[in-house]
């Protein structure tokens, strides 16, 4: 391997050879050909999804799409109005969620990074034992309920309404800005809501994106608080809703979408219907995907939660 | 500290007049030290129950104390044994599996020539990672389906259609294929930003004294690496005792408890599918959170030791 490599070119612009090697070709052929595998299925979900009902029926679906029906989507969109509700519900909860998140978080971070606040130590072991230790499920269950959120649409709101982690990483990008800043805005008069407001928050801007963003994603993706603690089908999100029809066809067929299924009378296309929605469920990943893969280094770069 | 100076009189000034030159931070403070005061030290006051009978009156006081029969129960019954060494053993999986795996394709990133190639491949890879487990669970069932297109590549091949999902010796690999695809692009971020960090005079330096390009990943970008290795290995190793639950209770069935139960899933299985007793459910979800807290203090205390910079707190 090492015989292979050696080359007697002198370096031109940094380290880079600029020919290549048989290592470039066999890395880049095969960093390709895993690549196809990582998106292949995310590619089959969507030709499913567009598939008809007869090639599902007759297994010709396979490497390309053989057919192409809106029938799937058609549904979605006016055969079901739960389906379209709970996407309602998925992106109410995600834009007040993420919200009340920003304000909870932005404003913890900041107290956090006053070294002389009393009671800095306090609060940063506060916050930080919860990432340490996990009260269990079966607690918070019973903490969740004992404070009257049980098939609220707030249960998906306030529970998960802050992240320590998230919170760390504010903290940590607050105290790195210059505290020359801070201090001539103290000598012009200025209170600690308007140094937040007017002098950290502007220059903050690229780790609010940052954990505003994984916020959001978080929200979106949320299952399990719905899982356990929506039972109305009017306040369940379009996470839950997919849960249940794609792990209980029996439970989805005795759903109101089920219902409208048998209602609509078409030919069963469990599949496509299943697929479908993945797709939707998807697609608001995919549009904010663009500003997360901007921002999203910075965001694990955090380093430590020294402090 | 100096940028304070106009807040502080003085250390001599009484703390009630300092803290109240800090009211409007502590003010903004308030709601979310609220929030972790009533979704996290509540619940940790509940774990008491663990040592009591449950009480539906009063879940967070009530009940007769007991000691430790419901630990004593826990620790003799079968499926205890069971899902402890499923969790330990999944979890092992995952650090020899996945975790070098995303080292190793870090490592491969970096020797892509050119910035747009490098970004494309960043781009497609990560993706998976932001979609949540019901959304992966419900593509990998389908593709793994009767009729979906793995199967369909079996038979082609001459093969018999294979239950993939069903069968308890398959399910192990199957979490870890899965758990690659959604996670692996994200896993090399971290190693990816801690390269750019590193000089690119060390590596002319190595070109100009004959290094090749292995030459420079054996000694200079993987040595680079070592403290984020371990800082990653820490966190992992942390985690034993959770081996993954959105993952695995999107993807099993009955028919993979034997290899796939896990002590998160079965503490869920335990309170609302058997029906046993609140207290045994919380007894081995205490069970569960002390032995990460050991293990994450620890480990963190022995990475210190070797680097005062790789801990984590």
């Amino acid at each position: 391997m090492t015989a292979n490599t050696k080359h007697k070119q002198t370096p031109r612009r940094g380290r880079r050879l600029k020919s290549w090697t048989w290592f470039d070709y066999v890395n880049t052929i095969f960093l390709i050909l895993l690549s196809i595998i990582m998106i292949f299925p995310l590619y089959y979900t969507l030709i499913v999804s567009f598939a008809s009902y007869e090639s599902i029926i007759n297994s010709k679906l396979y490497l390309w799409p053989t057919s192409f029906s809106l029938e799937a989507y058609k549904f979605i969109f006016q055969g079901s109005g739960d389906i379209l509700h709970s996407f309602g519900i998925s992106v109410f909860t995600t834009v007040v969620g993420t919200a009340l998140s920003m304000v909870v978080s932005i404003g913890l971070a900041y107290g956090l990074c006053k070294k002389n606040l009393p009671g800095y130590k306090f609060f940063t072991v506060f916050i930080v034992f919860t990432m340490l230790f996990d009260a269990g499920t079966i607690p918070y269950y019973l903490t969740v309920k004992s404070l009257h959120l049980v098939d609220t649409i707030w249960v998906l709101i306030i529970p998960t309404a802050a992240k320590a982690y998230y919170i760390i990483l504010l903290r940590n990008y607050m105290r790195s800005i210059a505290p020359e800043l801070e201090e001539s805005a103290r000598l012009d008069g200025a209170n600690d809501v308007q140094i937040l407001w007017h002098i950290i928050l502007p220059v903050s801007k690229p780790i609010l994106a940052t954990v505003g963003l994984f916020y959001a994603v978080d929200k979106w993706n949320e299952w399990w608080h719905s899982f356990m603690f929506i039972v109305s089908p009017d306040k369940k999100p379009l996470q839950l809703i997919l849960r249940e029809i794609l792990f209980n066809y029996s439970q989805m067929m005795s759903s109101s979408v089920g219902m409208a299924i048998m209602a609509a009378r078409r030919p069963m296309y469990g599949r496509s219907l299943q697929m479908a929605i993945v797709v939707v469920a998807c697609v608001p990943i995919m549009c904010v995907y663009p500003y997360l893969q901007k921002h999203f280094t910075k965001g694990i770069m955090v380093g430590s939660v020294k402090g | 500290m100096k940028q304070q100076s106009k807040r502080e009189p003085g250390p001599s000034s009484p703390l009630i007049k300092r803290a109240w030159s800090y009211k409007y931070i502590y003010l903004m403070m308030l709601p979310g030290l609220i929030y972790f005061l009533l979704f996290h030290y509540v619940p940790m006051l509940g774990t008491g129950i663990a040592f009591r009978e449950f009480s539906f009156k009063n879940p967070f006081f009530g009940g007769e104390f007991v000691g430790l029969k419901y630990f004593r129960k826990l620790f003799s019954s079968h499926n205890f044994s069971v899902v402890l060494r499923n969790t330990i053993i999944i979890s092992f999986g995952r650090l020899v599996f996945e975790f070098p795996l995303a080292v190793a394709l870090a490592l491969l990133f970096n020797e892509v020539r050119g910035k747009r190639p490098k970004r494309f491949l960043q781009t497609v890879y990560s993706f998976p990672h932001f979609l949540s487990w019901v959304v992966a669970a419900g593509i990998i069932t389908n593709l793994l389906s009767d009729s979906g297109v793995v199967n369909q590549l079996v038979v082609a091949l001459g093969g018999d259609k294979v239950s993939f999902l069903t069968q308890p010796g398959l399910f192990r690999p199957l979490l870890h294929i899965t758990n690659n695809w959604k996670e692996i692009g994200w896993g090399t971020i971290v190693y990816l930003a801690t390269i750019t960090s590193i000089d690119s005079q060390q590596y002319e330096a190595a070109i100009v004294d004959g290094a090749n390009r292995w030459h420079q990943i054996r000694y200079i970008t993987l040595p680079s690496l070592v403290p984020i290795i371990c800082t990653m290995l820490l966190l992992q190793v942390a985690n034993v005792m959770s081996a993954g639950f959105d993952q695995i209770f999107n993807m099993y069935n009955s028919t993979v408890y034997s290899t796939g139960d896990i002590i998160d899933t079965y503490i869920y299985r335990m309170t609302f599918v058997i029906g046993e007793s609140f207290s045994s459910s919380i007894a081995l979800g205490l069970f569960k959170s002390v032995i990460n807290l050991v293990l994450l203090t620890t480990a963190n205390w022995l990475v210190k030791r070797f680097d005062k910079d790789a801990g984590i707190f």
